[in-house]
């Protein structure tokens, strides 16, 4: 049987595994602090989405290295 | 986006689904991110995109000018809109990350804001645009680098050059043998890493929410066949290419949440990047 | 597709022009927010700030106004009020000292009256007396000579006569106490 396709989006795929869960990490427990301190819900929020967005940087690289990486098809 | 789809549908022929011999579902590829050049010169060519850029620019000025150009002490309805605007940028983001300087910096982050929340918003405008000029590197590198430039100028203004780069190399308060490590680590992630995540992420999401839309509108497309030799597979693939649309308007009311989370993502970074430079680091 | 510089419609290959535009447009928007949109927004802001804050500080003068205004009518009624208080405490002595001359007047009157009417009394009664005794003593005189000129012999004729100049005494001394009186 004969696959064809791009191996480089298997490795995208791999790569967004550990900043999906790190991502779902930071919005649930951000989510609970706020649930514990409702009053502290602005730097909270603004804290998430930096998390968010330093986690989100190992997917990103992986987008990126999954188009600029050369290829070949089997 | 969904003209392209049709482009890309029709150009697999008579074929569609159900249809024996038929050539069977071309995905869009990202051939619908690169709309043909109308006028070129040189290195230069005006595009979809620069055309767009352009209503970018008429769209922003033309809202913040007709709200404020007639200021009262008493709002009207679009001029309280516009205040929400900027007091949002300056209560929710400039003030908490920068501090008591937040307020000079409001403006670029505003700019920021606002031009990339039009950008992205014009891969859901159906006719004129559907197709988010953040979709394309140029647009998001540009002002990442912009971004980037910007914050180390004011680091090194606030901090002074030398201790300024000391900050980032040595990260103070940290015993010495664990420099081997870090310095690597941050002087990566500092000054590579943290631009190339900027302008990246902005650019992968619309990249990659538009695809997905543009992949849910040829599904659709490709699908639809009541023409099928058989009636009952026609009748069939309708129902199939109507789920398909359904999906497509719901990832596009999805698409325009993570629009507008991005154009805030990119100027909450931005903050950060710009509030680490103005206080020293403790 | 091959490498990232061999190709030329590759994905993330950014494109100069856009490159170029973005720049351009990017300093058209900061350029109109920084020199022209984002003064006006800070303004009104300010504008706005200042009349809420310039309303509470007149609202909170007023106020401190009226308090003060109360104050004063406050202080002015109390010393009004003492000051009739005081009136009324200076009109009631007055009164009592006044009632007290009055009296002590009607009493050096009265006395002087009776004084008066006392001295008058004696001074009649001495009159009276001086006169009675002139007049007993005429009328004795008179009645002894007309006993002794009637010849004293009729018993009757005595009582007569003794009659008589007791009508006449009695007419003669209401003519003397009518005389008197007048």
């Amino acid at each position: 049987m004969e696959i064809l396709g791009n191996l480089n989006v298997i490795g995208y795929g791999l790569a967004a595994i550990g900043p999906g869960i790190g991502v779902g990490i930071v919005f649930g427990l951000g989510n609970q602090a706020i649930a514990r301190q409702p009053e502290l819900r602005g730097p909270l929020q603004l804290n998430i989405y930096l998390g968010m967005a330093l986690v989100e940087a190992l997917a990103i690289l992986g987008f990126v290295l999954a188009f600029a990486l050369p290829y070949t098809s089997s | 986006m969904s003209a392209n789809a049709h482009v890309l549908a029709a150009e697999d022929g008579d074929g569609g689904l159900f249809t024996p011999g038929g050539p069977g579902f071309a995905p869009p590829t990202t051939d619908i991110f690169f709309p043909p050049p109308i006028v070129e010169f040189g290195p230069f060519a005006i595009s979809k995109y620069t055309v767009l850029l352009a209503l970018t620019v008429v769209v922003v000025l033309g809202f913040w000018f007709a709200t404020t150009s007639k200021m009262k002490l008493v709002p009207s309805r679009w001029q309280s809109v516009a205040e929400m605007g900027y007091l949002f940028i300056r209560d929710q983001v400039a003030r908490p990350t920068i501090g008591k300087q937040g307020d000079r910096y409001v403006p670029l982050l505003i700019t920021l804001f606002f031009m990339i929340l039009v950008m992205n918003l014009w891969g859901v405008v159906p006719l004129v645009g559907q197709l988010p000029v953040t979709a394309n590197t140029a647009v998001p590198i540009v002002l990442a680098l912009i971004v980037y430039v910007f914050w180390n100028v004011v680091g090194i203004r606030k901090q002074g050059g030398w201790r300024y780069f000391r900050d980032i190399l040595f990260m103070p308060g940290v015993p010495w043998p664990f420099y081997i490590i870090l310095t690597p680590i941050e002087v990566i992630s500092t000054l590579i890493v943290r631009p190339v995540t900027h302008a990246v992420r902005l650019f992968a999401n619309m990249f990659a929410g538009h695809l997905l839309l543009a992949t849910f509108a040829a599904a659709g497309f490709y699908m639809f066949n009541p023409g099928a030799p058989d009636a009952l597979l026609g009748a069939v693939s309708v129902v199939f290419s109507g789920f398909a649309f359904l999906g497509f308007f719901a990832f596009t009311l999805l698409e325009i949440v993570i629009m507008s989370l991005q154009a805030f993502v990119f100027v909450l970074l931005t903050a950060v990047y710009i509030g680490g430079a103005v206080e020293p680091a403790h | 597709m091959g490498l990232l510089a061999a190709e030329e419609n590759h994905i993330l290959m950014p494109h100069t022009s856009e490159l170029v535009f973005g720049l351009i447009a990017f300093a058209i928007i900061l350029f109109a927010f920084w020199t022209k949109i984002l003064p006006r927004v800070t303004t009104t802001l300010d504008e706005r700030a200042d009349a809420i804050e310039g309303g509470i500080e007149r609202a909170k003068a007023a106020e401190a106004e009226a308090r003060e205004t109360l104050q004063q009518y406050q202080a002015q009624l109390a010393e009004i009020r003492a000051e009739r208080n005081a009136e009324i405490e200076k009109a009631k002595q007055q009164g009592a000292a006044i009632i007290a001359e009055m009296r002590e007047q009607a009493q050096v009157e009265a006395r002087k009256i009776v004084e008066n009417a006392h001295a008058q009394i004696e001074a009649e009664r001495q009159q009276a007396v001086a006169r009675l005794r002139v007049e007993i003593g005429t009328l004795s005189t008179e009645l002894a000579e007309r006993i002794v000129g009637e010849a004293l012999s009729d018993d009757a004729a005595q009582s007569r006569v003794i009659d008589r100049f007791l009508d006449e005494l009695e007419s003669q001394d209401r003519a003397g106490s009518q005389a008197e009186a007048r």
